[in-house]
């Protein structure tokens, strides 16, 4: 949790990838989840991977990305190592590992799982990327404004989305002092196997659902008590988020690593080799 | 002999996410028996800094020894024993169906023996004058009620420092005056007791000690009645001090003062001054 609310907290930074229209960095993020769609090759996916830590770095927040990615890529490409091999289908030319019955694990479906894990790697990079250099309550005006202008939807539906978001961080620092609280009496949430640590939680989680209720109903309150989705439609914005030139720039780096995955996959690289 | 119970010594906190210390170069000694409040502006460090006592924060720099101990050793659960901390607000804490439970929680977790856990509750509940309600839902008392359950499960650690954060919050006068004098009685028995606090009319009713902090370090730290004499340091702070402290400077400058002051000790001041014609 505390991880979350750091990552969100960065948003707020002040750099160039973060003074970047929201609007851009969405459409950016979007290019990036459809990259390891395309191309499986994971020679390309690290070197966009790559590309995403250097631009980490330039935005100021590479250190808080560390800590966070250290801990989540070793859980996630862990799990796919493990598991993925598997439910890869099995050839009697495969150098098998382990082959009993239905289950098998082969050294191509490592490496298919390694390719894999790659991808969710990118897709996980970019994504914390895009929230670390992202203030959420921009992303919900800009993408709100553009919603109600140019596609006539209402605000409502991204206020609605991104606000789930946004109190996230109050609700972690619910969290937080809930936590300290039952630690405060002596409570050792590290202590104890897994089954007996999780039901520490379940404490933890009553007063935390009540605070949460407690803070929906003020917001839905204070809401209609401003007027929000009133009869008036027309609804004006405060903060202006046009599309400058560096925003056309940024994105045109999605389009251009988007337009080499599909050369990569005309060309015949796109997919896993064996190296074997 | 003053005995030291909490030495802070050059203690610097930083959180994860700023780049500013939110504690700087604190140097502080609180001994046993005490009754500190410790004033200051939102932001200017005074719960980071107590948090540090029961282990919740870990110091960046320097040591904070709680009873002799480092608590850069220790866990919050380790020191509970020894230091209560109530939060400002009970909901944060509450979790149990009934009132029983959750007094009952700390001391499980400590080990008490049932029968020590039975009499403890016993006292903590009728000291916080909860008596009668054990079967009582929690979440149905009052905003007070709850306030002082939340000291009451905290009491029943039976720890020798009791830390309270902003005690006084969503209460009317009568309910911060009721929990402030439990709090005072607390003391007599030999609680060190630490209060932070905005309510400075309370601070001058009940601390001895007054501990104001400033952007991340202490600014003034001495005897209540001599730190709310400090009008320009207490300015820079955001704090004004209660009324009768200007009102005894206005009428009697310079006035030595052996006790914080009140609105009836100036009155009586006045007319026993009045008698000797000063």
């Amino acid at each position: 949790m505390a991880f979350v609310l750091q990552m969100l907290e960065m948003g707020k930074r002040k750099s160039w990838f973060h003074s970047l229209n929201p609007n851009a960095k969405l459409i950016w993020w979007l290019f990036m989840i459809v990259v390891p769609i395309l191309v499986t090759n994971p020679f390309f996916l690290l070197a966009v991977t790559v590309a995403i830590w250097l631009m980490s770095i330039g935005a100021g927040i590479g250190k808080q990305m560390y800590k966070f990615l250290i801990v989540t890529y070793p859980i996630m490409v862990g799990f796919i190592v493990i598991l993925w091999p598997f439910f890869y289908a099995a050839t009697p030319d495969q150098h098998f590992l382990f082959n009993w019955s239905v289950f098998h694990y082969s050294l191509e479906g490592f490496i298919y799982a390694l390719a894999m894990g790659m991808r969710i790697v990118l897709a996980l990079t970019a994504c914390t990327f895009f929230v670390m250099t992202t203030d959420l309550m921009d992303l919900a005006s800009s993408l709100g404004e553009f919603l109600q202008n140019k596609l006539k939807i209402s605000y409502m539906y991204p206020l609605m989305i991104i606000s789930s978001f946004k109190f996230l961080p109050e609700l972690g620092g619910d969290y937080q002092t809930i936590v300290e609280s039952f630690k405060s009496r002596a409570m050792d949430l590290d202590k104890g196997s897994f089954a007996q640590r999780l039901k520490k939680y379940i404490p933890i989680a009553i007063p935390l659902i009540d605070s949460m209720l407690r803070r929906a109903t003020q917001i839905a309150i204070a809401l209609e008590l401003k007027a929000f989705n009133s009869a008036n439609k027309s609804r004006t914005f405060y903060r202006h988020h046009p599309f400058r030139w560096r925003d056309v720039v940024f994105m045109l780096l999605g389009v251009l690593t988007i337009v080499l995955s599909i050369l990569i996959k005309q060309l015949g690289w796109g997919a896993v080799e064996m190296y074997l | 002999m003053p005995e030291p119970i909490i030495q802070v010594d050059h203690l610097y906190y930083k959180y994860d996410t700023r780049d500013t210390y939110a504690v700087e170069d604190v140097n502080l000694t609180i001994e046993k028996g005490e009754f500190v409040a410790i004033i200051g502006q939102n932001g200017s460090g005074k719960t980071t800094m107590v948090k540090h006592f029961n282990g919740l924060h870990k110091p960046t720099k320097g040591r904070v020894i709680v009873e002799g101990k480092d608590t850069k050793d220790l866990l919050t659960s380790d020191l509970a024993r020894s230091v209560g901390y109530v939060f400002q607000n009970p909901d944060h804490q509450i979790f149990a169906e009934t009132v029983l439970d959750e007094v009952s929680f700390g001391p499980k977790n400590l080990g008490f023996s049932e029968e020590h856990i039975k009499e403890v509750v016993n006292k903590v509940l009728e000291e916080m004058a909860l008596s009668g309600k054990e079967e009582d839902m929690p979440f149905q008392l009052s905003r007070g009620q709850r306030q002082r359950l939340a000291v009451a499960s905290v009491l029943a650690m039976e720890p020798s420092i009791l830390i309270i954060d902003e005690p006084t919050t969503g209460q009317d006068w009568r309910e911060s005056i009721a929990l402030m004098e439990l709090v005072n009685e607390l003391n007599r028995k030999g609680h060190t007791c630490i209060v932070t606090t905005h309510n400075m009319n309370l601070v001058s009713l009940y601390a001895r000690r007054v501990i104001v902090m400033r952007q991340a370090k202490i600014a003034l730290d001495g005897p209540t009645q001599d730190v709310f004499r400090e009008v320009d340091e207490l300015r820079k702070a955001a704090i004004k001090p209660p009324d009768v402290y200007a009102l005894t400077e206005a009428i009697y400058p310079g006035i030595k003062l052996d006790k914080p002051i009140l609105p009836d000790d100036l009155a009586e001041l006045i007319i026993r001054n009045q008698k000797v014609g000063r």
